[in-house]
């Protein structure tokens, strides 16, 4: 683009590619305020992946068949991949993966808000995968046809993987609501827990979302939090009810109308007291981050140290985690 | 000092000498998932693979499950049919009856239930009266059993298509990689462990934008 | 296969299987604790690979003796595992996990290149189809050697304090069982004297270059039926879920 060009100009330019469904690349102009809220957006959205190791890392250990402990080592591995892509995504807009991680670590940048709730029995990794992932996709899905192309294609990918992860916890918790007492009652307990939550994964309300505007005119959210909740609610809700399960919720009906279930009110007080970082796992969930980050310290040192030696030799490491 | 703990493993057979295809500038715009939530399996279509009706009876051909079985996606990368993916290994069809040999891409695969069961499902709705899928080890799956199709389809899915080897290592693990959209060599390794067994992550400097290659085996 | 040879093939399979089986569960703590995201990454796919192999040796106890591998896995106590010790201490730190991993893919990358070449098919077909992911981890953890082993003076402390308490037990790897010989006659598992030199003439020059120094050459254990303390924590985590409902299908 000639430099010449005002401001004004090149914002109209660029909010004309959107409008033609062109996709924006790292090189490309755009405004400082849409480069910071694609900063924000993937972040947030790459700490939740990094978090969201931790609840369903800490069944691995209990999982009981050597299928089970397959998938789910494989799934916690696919979270942890995207987050790495993600983290590279953020990075092709100039931001550091480290200054990132460091806001995470302070406590300063959020994550999805799920992940502060605790996983208290093995059915959970199931039911995580069927409402959690199956939320995520909704989101995700929208998000492949974000303006952004690195972001857009990561998600078309990561939307796959999710989509497997969705199918594997639904195949367990159908599997568990058929199976011995013991287990239907896992499957509720954990539905039980985890419905609410998986609700207000969208986003407070519409009329509450800041942002929302100025990131649907720039073709970075494409749908309202409410819209994509109810078209999650609309495909969840049969489901669950297919696999003999009660969905905690009197209030819940189907409108005959409009053709929607419609839920009870959700408690948003719960949802901001959450965010605030007075879930019941925040403070456990940063522990344990700040922990591996603290504990590897030395580790980085070393690989820092040893790099710069290896690099005067002129020898070329191929190895993870070499930068 | 360079370590030598084991020779070359050998040549898998059906290692033909495909070449990775290279683009020819274009970039193709990845398929988006159209739902969010998967769509339901097990969908006929009849045109892709039709089984034969003689004397108003069905009659499968082995024809028409390969047809069949070229519809049947990997769980995690929706545009690579499994047979593109060279997992499937033989198909003997004795009147109604279907037995699948395949076979997994890693020891550890966790889609593999799933795959058997995608396989089943695509079968039964060809008008199988009964599948069996039996897994076999030998011969080990090889990167180079993805099917030149494959290969375009990994790429324009933006997955780097894994050189062809020929179970040469060094080929296995130094070749040049190339990045899906652009072509560029100009590329590093950020690991060598991706999101899945079979990937590994790259950054390609030209794009400026990670990329990942799915892994040579 | 007479029932001797048949008993013996068994209980290698198993003692291979149990192997790789702690070694996956060790690793697999690692996840969303690693040092840095791309070992969370790593670690999780080896440890997969592991798992899957143990899997795959599970699948062949299971055609000689029809024991259903899951059975074995979450229903055998501490006594009846096969494991070594060395794959059952707790993960460490990163250069304990690194250096066991490292000593560990360079015992299995050996031992996978003779089996290849095994008379009892089935072990030589599952052998090739491990052997090209084991040479990911073998380059993976051996890097990992020479960057802590060279990297900082404390990396090379960690590292041979990890050796100081390693290398005693590693030799477990390779006692011998009741049965040995006789499938080494048949040439369906290698000779474990052979292949501890092999072992060592890989490893040793290693550990060398990466600055790691004499150890002590206490005696570790040699019997695969005695146990860490370590085993049974280990197991009682392990088996939790799927003993709290011995009915169920998981
Ligand atoms: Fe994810
Ligand atoms: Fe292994
Ligand atoms: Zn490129």
């Amino acid at each position: 683009m000639p430099p010449e060009l005002t401001h004004d100009e090149r914002l109209t330019a660029f909010e004309a590619r959107i409008a033609r469904g062109e996709k924006i690349e790292p090189g490309d102009w755009m405004p400082d305020d849409y480069r910071r809220q694609l900063i924000r957006m993937i972040s947030q959205h790459a700490h939740s992946e990094i978090v969201g190791m931790l609840p369903e890392g800490a069944w691995i250990e209990h999982a009981p068949s050597l299928r089970r402990k397959l998938i789910l080592i494989a799934k916690v591995q696919d979270e942890a991949g995207h987050g790495q892509y993600l983290y590279h995504a953020a990075e092709s807009l100039g931001a550091e993966r480290q200054d990132l991680i460091d806001a995470l670590l302070a406590g300063k940048a959020k994550y999805s808000n799920i992940f502060n709730y605790p996983t208290l029995n093995w059915a959970d990794v199931g039911m995580i995968g069927w409402l959690v992932d199956g939320a995520a996709i909704k989101n995700q899905t929208m998000l492949t046809g974000a303006s952004y192309g690195p972001y857009s294609r990561a998600m078309v990918r990561i939307c796959a993987e999710e989509t497997f992860h969705y199918k594997q916890g639904k195949e367990m918790i159908t599997l568990y609501a058929q199976g011995t007492p013991h287990q239907r009652r896992m499957a509720q307990d954990a539905l039980d827990r985890w419905w609410w939550p998986s609700l207000m994964m969208f986003g407070p309300p519409d009329a509450d979302s800041t942002n929302s505007t100025t990131l649907m005119r720039w073709g970075i959210k494409l749908k309202s939090n409410d819209a994509l909740r109810q078209e999650f609610i609309d495909e969840i809700v049969p489901e669950l009810h297919a696999a003999g399960l009660c969905i905690p919720d009197p209030d819940l009906r189907y409108d005959e109308n409009s053709g929607h279930w419609l839920t009870g009110p959700i408690d948003w007080d719960e949802f901001w007291r959450v965010i605030k970082g007075n879930g019941p796992m925040n403070r456990e969930r940063l522990r344990a981050r700040r922990t591996a980050h603290d504990d590897g310290l030395w580790v980085r040192e070393a690989m820092a140290a040893y790099a710069s030696r290896s690099s005067v030799i002129g020898k070329r490491s191929t190895v993870s985690g070499q930068r | 000092m360079v370590v030598k703990l084991s020779p070359s493993p050998p040549a898998p057979p059906h290692s033909g000498a495909q070449a990775v295809p290279q683009g020819e500038g274009n970039f193709p715009e990845p398929n988006a998932p159209t739902s969010p939530l998967p769509a339901g399996e097990g969908r006929v279509d009849m045109a892709a693979a039709n089984p034969t009706w003689s004397e108003g009876r069905l009659t499968l051909t082995s024809d028409a499950v390969w047809a069949a079985l070229h519809e049947v996606m990997d769980p995690e990368i929706p545009v690579l049919s499994l047979v593109d993916l060279g997992v499937v290994r033989e198909v003997t069809v004795s009147g109604d009856v279907v037995t699948v040999t395949m076979t997994p891409t890693f020891s550890g695969c966790p889609a593999l239930v799933e795959m058997q069961r995608l396989i089943e499902v695509r079968l039964l709705a060809l008008g199988a009266a009964s599948v069996a899928v039996n897994t076999v080890l030998a011969p080990a799956w090889s990167s180079d059993w993805i099917s030149d199709e494959g290969r375009r389809k990994l790429k324009a899915f933006g997955l780097a298509p894994p050189p062809v080897h020929g179970g040469d290592v060094q080929i296995m693990l130094f070749d040049v990689v190339r990045c899906p959209r652009c072509n560029s060599d100009d590329v590093l390794v950020r690991n060598t462990f991706g999101s899945t067994l079979c990937r590994a992550i790259y950054y390609c400097n030209r794009c400026q934008d990670a990329f990942e290659q799915f892994k040579p085996l | 296969m007479n029932d001797d040879l048949r008993a013996a093939l068994a209980a290698r399979l198993l003692a291979t299987a149990d192997d790789e089986l702690m070694l996956a569960h060790r690793n697999a703590e690692w996840t969303g604790h690693a040092p840095i995201l791309e070992e969370d990454i790593a670690l999780a796919n080896i440890a997969q690979d592991e798992l899957g192999h143990a899997s795959i040796w599970y699948g062949l106890v299971e055609e000689l003796t029809g024991q259903d591998p899951d059975r074995l896995v979450f229903f055998r106590d501490a006594g009846e595992y096969r494991s070594a010790q060395m794959v059952e201490q707790p993960r460490g730190d990163w250069a304990f996990t690194m250096l066991r991993q490292y000593l560990f893919d360079a015992y299995e990358m050996a031992l996978l290149a003779r089996l290849a070449g095994s008379a009892y098919q089935p072990v030589a077909d599952a052998a090739a189809r491990m052997r090209n992911e084991e040479l990911y981890h073998y380059r993976h953890s051996s890097a990992w050697l020479r960057r802590l082993g060279l990297g900082t003076a404390e990396s090379n402390r960690r590292m041979q304090a990890a050796l100081d308490v390693l290398w005693p037990l590693a030799g477990q790897l390779f006692s011998p069982q009741p049965g040995d010989a006789l499938l080494n006659v048949e040439g369906y598992w290698p000779d474990l004297n052979e292949l501890r030199q092999a072992w060592s003439g890989v490893v040793i020059p290693a550990l060398e270059e990466a600055g790691l120094g004499e150890t002590a050459s206490a005696a570790g254990p040699d019997d695969r039926r005695v146990h860490s303390a370590h085993l049974d924590t280990l197991l009682a985590d392990m088996q939790m879920v799927a003993r709290a409902d011995e009915e169920a299908v998981w």
